[in-house]
């Protein structure tokens, strides 16, 4: 354990230690973004009015149309001039995600990290080698520095192809891979096609990021490469993957509610839900300084478990991921509204919307959106050159605004049940 | 070792702290700091049940609330009052008995002067003006003569208002390493000072007060490097230490 007075806190102390940090995030949300001014106001509340923990469950949610709403620094709590970090997404909004970060903020996701690396059962003797796809450029550059914060040799992401990676891999001694579960899975298939044994690698630990793994996939994994997985998860609002991580035990992920404050509601009626039941994941931050976060609703559907672990860590722990409320959606651990392709294909297409629609394709493991578009008369051309280059530019254009792969496969009118 | 929750304090009509929430763990020192009206002394004050005071305030496990400031030495709290507040007209020695009045009774002679020995290693100066009047001394030998009586009562916690108040910076720092070597010994405190950078420079972590609230917590070394605590509380008193020299 990195931090053991914290990870294995007595209930009692956590909670006294979870109420003041609240309450001076409140206090300092309140009298520094108008937001939340705004949203205490109107429900005729003052940051005193929140005595106990419980008492949050009074304020009102903070959404992902909110944080795009005051788009860039609205929701920010200190100085642009105190801010050293500034991190943009393409987010799942209209709007890029942008979160701010001061100094002391990065320190402590630096630790949050440098934690969960250690749950993972990797340490500064290792060598730590990074296969994560440019869309997820967030993920890999937080979790490459959380590795270089906790002394591990780090083999940067080369986007190599996937051979050259495992060459990398076997001859480097990576003992170490952070990945997606798609790419580790994808990595079996290019293992076989190598003649490659995992026998030859040197790997004893996976470490997979941005996606659910689903049980089967984990065992295949572990089996076809000869080591453990460990896994967390996080969201690009909060901190990025800091947020909760597995343990030894591998009992779903333990929670730094030392530093985020989670609670369970029940989506269709924003109701606060008992421990142990199944809903919509909501976190308040209780440290961050830069972005404090009231009660923002993840979207993902989990539940809380507060029994004491295995492990030894007393931080609840968040169960398996089940699924969103909306309907965003991972392409490869990068999410994506379905809006949003709409939205790209008629910026693209100089306003014209045509019918489109899509599946997430998996092929030797990898992911990619497949996008059946129906070729109108704006659309037609009579030269296959034309059209050959209409899939072009959609394909490049999710790539550089999603950073995710898109087939393309053009559709004529009325040769499907086409809707949109 | 002290819980505080949802503490707050009334001078009059006024609200002077409304609604802190925080703690202290045994051997720790944690340091407030704040502007000047911020409430920190208010807190300290509240404590000891000196203003009137709601809330929930634990001391070991046992609730303050309704325990009459003067039986608070009895369970192992003592202030160091802002201003130090001697017995100017006794003499070095005398105030120091005094410090000790509750153990007199009970405790044999012996033990006090043995705690005399321990209070002389730590504060020399002190041995050497034992019969000097209290309030001829030099500001910082008040202080210290200050902090040495309320050690007397063998305090589990020591509650500091302001103890580098109109010291020149050598003697604030003479007193700060006594702090840290009580620490070293396994004392608890509470230090409210004005010059922040000092405090935080000995503190394990702090609390920064605005207007009665509680906005920003962690360790020492980290409220030194935030930018915001730089501007609000540590500009000013960083050129005074540094011109000091």
């Amino acid at each position: 354990m990195r931090q053991p007075q914290f990870e294995a806190m007595a209930t009692e102390e956590l909670e006294l230690l979870q109420l003041e940090r609240l309450q001076s995030t409140l206090t300092r949300a309140f009298r520094q973004v108008k937001f939340y001014r705004r949203q205490f106001d109107s429900h005729g509340l003052a940051p005193e009015a929140i005595r106990d923990l419980g008492d949050l469950q009074r304020l009102p949610f903070t959404t992902r149309e909110d944080l795009s709403e005051n788009y860039p620094y609205g929701l920010f709590a200190v100085p642009l001039r105190d801010i050293v970090r500034i991190v943009s997404s393409p987010g799942t909004t209209e709007k890029p995600l942008v979160v701010g970060y001061t100094s002391q903020d990065l320190k402590l996701w630096q630790e949050l990290l440098a934690r969960l690396y250690t749950a993972a059962g990797v340490s500064r003797d290792d060598i730590v080698q990074f296969i994560l796809p440019p869309g997820l450029a967030n993920w890999r550059r937080d979790l490459m520095a959380g590795a270089e914060y906790l002394g591990a040799s780090v083999i940067p992401a080369a986007s190599l192809n996937f051979a050259k990676e495992l060459m990398v891999m076997r001859d480097y001694k990576t003992s170490v891979l952070v990945t997606t579960p798609s790419i580790a899975r994808h990595l079996l298939t290019v293992m076989d096609r190598l003649n490659l044994a995992p026998a030859e690698l040197s790997l004893r630990r996976a470490f997979l990021v941005a996606a659910p793994l689903p049980g089967e996939l984990r065992r295949e994994i572990e089996a076809g490469l000869h080591l453990r997985i460990a896994t967390a998860y996080g969201i690009t609002e909060v901190m990025g993957p800091g947020l909760a991580f597995s343990c030894e035990a591998n009992a779903g992920f333990h929670f730094c509610a030392d530093h985020f404050y989670p609670e369970i509601i029940d989506p269709e009626t924003g109701e606060a839900l008992p421990l142990g039941a199944e809903g919509e994941l909501v976190i308040t931050t209780l440290s961050t300084v830069a972005f404090p976060l009231v009660r923002f609703r993840s979207g993902d559907l989990t539940s809380l478990n507060p029994e004491p672990c295995a492990c030894g860590r007393t931080l609840v722990r968040l169960g398996p991921i089940r699924g969103r409320v909306d309907a965003i959606f991972s392409v490869g651990g990068i999410k994506v509204h379905p809006d949003q392709i709409g939205r790209l294909l008629k910026d693209l297409l100089g306003g014209h919307l045509p019918h489109w629609r899509y599946e997430v394709q998996t092929e030797a493991g990898l992911e990619s959106l497949a996008l059946d578009i129906t070729v109108d008369e704006a659309l037609f051309s009579d030269e296959i050159k034309a059209l050959e280059g209409l899939c072009y530019r959609v394909r490049r254009y999710f790539q550089d605004h999603l950073g995710i792969h898109a087939r393309i496969t053009l559709k004529e009118i009325g040769s499907g049940q086409l809707g949109n | 070792m002290l819980k505080i929750r949802n503490l707050y304090a009334y001078y009059g009509s006024v609200t002077a702290l409304s609604g802190v929430t925080c703690h202290i763990r045994a051997g720790e020192i944690v340091a407030l700091i704040g502007a000047n009206g911020a409430g920190k002394t208010t807190l300290l004050n509240a404590v000891c049940g000196l203003v009137r005071r709601e809330g929930e305030l634990s001391f070991q496990g046992r609730s303050l609330i309704g325990v009459a400031s003067e039986n608070l030495v009895s369970l192992g709290i003592a202030q160091v009052p802002e201003g130090r507040q001697l017995f100017g007209p006794m003499t070095v020695a005398e105030n120091l008995e005094l410090g000790a009045y509750r153990r007199f009774r009970r405790h044999p002679r012996q033990e006090i002067m043995e705690d005399l020995e321990r209070i002389y290693l730590l504060f020399p100066k002190l041995r050497e003006r034992l019969q000097q009047q209290a309030g001829t001394l030099s500001g910082g030998e008040q202080q210290m003569l200050a902090i040495a009586r309320a050690l007397m009562a063998r305090p589990k916690l020591l509650l500091l208002d302001e103890p580098s108040l109109g010291l020149a910076p050598l003697v604030v720092e003479t007193i700060l390493a006594t702090l840290t070597r009580l620490r070293e010994e396994g004392m608890t405190i509470l230090l409210v000072e004005q010059n922040a950078r000092a405090a935080l420079k000995i503190a394990d972590r702090a609390y920064v007060l605005e207007t009665g609230r509680i906005i920003l917590s962690g360790s020492a070394q980290d409220l030194l490097a935030d930018r915001q605590v730089t501007r609000a509380y540590l500009g000013r008193d960083y050129k005074e230490f540094t011109e000091g020299r």
